[in-house]
């Protein structure tokens, strides 16, 4: 449980940082991201266009959060489920033999590829151990947690 | 802990997921709502382009540049270098290899006609330098540009016809 812990902040930056810069690059670009999201052909078109205003917004939220460690577990959450969305859909692409850019990162996508799921599991993993709850005393969440128990001086 | 209380924990990291989850969507909604209020008007019906955005020239897969190239009437461009071209590119392609200081006489000498089906194309994968030639090509006066994403890795492994050499 300790072992784990120790690596709970780095899981925190790595699944917050890919999150930052993912929706930041999507919230400058919201009409390129939405015909990412048709190019999957998997929404309908008006689907698409709502997805794309709103989902990089919650990226980013779940980006920032997870960096600081604040809300850190529902942060984390709504993370893996937005990952293991990208995994179905990345997995349903690669069985249909659908050739897309995943629209990841804008224009520094990669194809939607196998080598795109392995990254989506590996963030994925780390982002459901922050999920469990391991001790994260470099956390917002523990640090304000800590403050709050402190005695009045 | 109690089986209780674990109960209750998660129960409040779900609602802070969806809260959470909730908001940062309506902050999205809330700051398109210029793009929202276009939507119900009836833009973006056909494309997910603004008109002053979509000077880039259209991006194609596989099947429509394969599609093309049976048709016969469309200019194949490999923006690679020469040597990547000699060793392999689509056949009938012509080499005008973007980071040659003279990229842009090689395409005149070419003498394509402005009405032409270009389609240009560089190794696949990330490459950027067909669309960087496209644009290039596109700012020279050509209209009827296309950039083949998939490229020379997709087309070769496709096992559609290839030549050698200059």
């Amino acid at each position: 449980m300790n072992f784990i812990s120790r690596f709970i902040p780095l899981f925190r930056i790595v699944v917050g940082g890919v999150f930052l810069w993912a929706g930041v690059i999507k919230v400058l670009d919201p009409m390129a991201f939405a015909r990412s999201i048709e190019a999957y052909r998997v929404f309908p078109r008006p689907a698409a266009f709502f997805l794309a205003l709103a989902l990089p917004y919650v990226e980013t939220a779940c980006g920032v959060l997870l960096i600081l460690g604040l809300f850190r577990r529902p942060a984390a959450l709504s993370a893996s489920l937005f990952l293991t969305g990208f995994i179905v859909l990345v997995a349903a692409t690669i069985i249909s033999g659908l050739d897309v850019s995943c629209g990841c990162f804008g224009s520094f996508s990669g194809k939607a590829d196998a080598l795109l799921l392995i990254q989506d599991f590996v963030l994925l993993g780390m982002s459901v151990m922050i999920l469990l709850g391991f001790r994260d005393r470099l956390s917002l969440d523990e640090v304000l947690a800590r403050r709050r128990q402190r005695p009045p001086a | 802990m109690t089986g209780n209380d674990a109960k209750g924990s998660w129960r409040r990291i779900i609602l802070r997921a969806v809260l959470l989850t909730c908001v940062s969507a309506a902050v999205g909604l809330a700051v398109n709502v210029g793009h929202v209020v276009k939507y119900f008007r009836g833009e973006y019906r056909l494309v997910f382009a603004e008109a002053a955005a979509s000077e880039d020239p259209p991006l194609i897969t596989l099947p429509e540049a394969a599609d093309l190239f049976a048709v016969g009437r469309a200019v194949f461009i490999d923006a690679r270098t020469p040597e990547e071209y000699e060793a392999g590119h689509i056949a009938g392609a012509k080499n005008v290899p973007l980071y040659d200081p003279g990229s842009d006489m090689i395409w005149e000498s070419l003498a394509v006609s402005q009405e032409a089906d270009v389609v240009v194309y560089c190794s696949g994968d990330l490459c950027q330098d067909s669309l960087i030639l496209a644009r290039r090509i596109s700012r020279l006066g050509w209209r009827n540009l296309r950039v083949y994403v998939g490229g020379w890795a997709e087309w070769n492994a496709a096992g559609l016809p290839v030549e050698w050499g200059r």
